[in-house]
């Protein structure tokens, strides 16, 4: 049965993200080949979201993933997922602190003018070039950033949810 | 779709689920239904979103029924920003404006 948009950018970004998974539990890895995959997930990850089941591609949207989360914080199911079923405010507070880092995870992708990002080289005015493999990209490591930790525990429920775990 | 055809299930989820998130974020200014009986379709003015870029239409995002959840409906919810809000091209197919019934809106 061929797949529509929809599944096709679901199970990308599932794959995606379980790749991210693999790296991040590796010590060798440089964090810019970890976090090319988180940033390739979460942007899949909304864009699945964005198109309608058996519909067409999902359309141009820019800041995707935080307008995802925003969404995110008003489904129930998502809630109930993220273990928050009792507590609709506590949840929607909850989003609301993951926005902030959620804006970083957007901004790794390459798209606009020179900046950090975790696939190509980039000019920096006080150093010349960078090439990725040489920043840290300290406030995406999870284990040095309580809200990361807790972004990846939320995209980790999301693709806990039903339509995403069948895939 | 006239606003009268549409079941009444689905209004009362749609105001049941606006009412819901208004209340429990001083950041969502208004919601708005816009009725089809097959899809329950919601627009959410909320001061922290960003706004859109130049061309860019209203974009919702679609989510299965969660019948667990009380939500037997294929879902569409969007958010724009108060900027957006009465201009931004709406999805083909939701109609204008005039079509949508403002079910949520901050006191």
């Amino acid at each position: 049965m061929p797949l529509d948009w929809r599944t096709a950018f679901l199970r990308q970004a599932k794959s995606d993200y379980k790749i991210y998974e693999i790296l991040l539990g590796l010590d060798d890895v440089p964090r810019c080949q970890q976090l090319h995959y988180l940033q390739m997930s979460t942007e899949k990850l909304a864009k699945g979201f964005l198109s309608l089941p058996g519909g067409g591609p999902p359309p141009r949207s820019h800041n995707a993933l935080v307008r995802f989360m925003q969404v995110a914080a008003v489904h129930r199911e998502i809630r109930t997922a993220n273990h928050y079923a009792a507590s609709h405010s506590a949840f929607r507070e909850y989003v609301q602190g993951l926005l902030p880092k959620a804006r970083e995870v957007e901004n790794l992708s390459p798209e606009g003018p020179d900046h950090p990002n975790p696939e190509y080289p980039w000019n920096d005015l006080a150093v010349d070039v960078v090439s990725p493999l040489d920043h840290d990209f300290a406030g995406l490591d999870p284990k040095r950033s309580g809200e990361m930790w807790c972004l990846l525990s939320f995209l980790r429920n999301c693709f806990e949810l039903p339509e995403l775990r069948r895939m | 779709m006239s606003k009268a055809q549409v079941a009444p299930s689905i209004e009362k989820i749609a105001k049941e689920l606006a009412r819901e998130n208004g209340e429990a974020d001083e950041n969502i200014l208004q919601i708005r239904w816009f009725p089809n009986d097959k899809q329950l379709r919601l627009i959410m003015v909320h001061k922290l979103t960003p706004p859109l870029v130049e061309g860019e239409s209203v974009a919702p995002f679609y989510f299965g029924a969660d019948h667990a959840g009380g939500v037997p409906y294929q879902s569409a919810i969007a958010m724009v920003s108060p900027d957006d809000d009465l201009k931004a091209r709406l999805p083909d197919t939701w109609g204008t404006l005039d079509d949508s019934v403002v079910v949520w809106e901050q006191p």
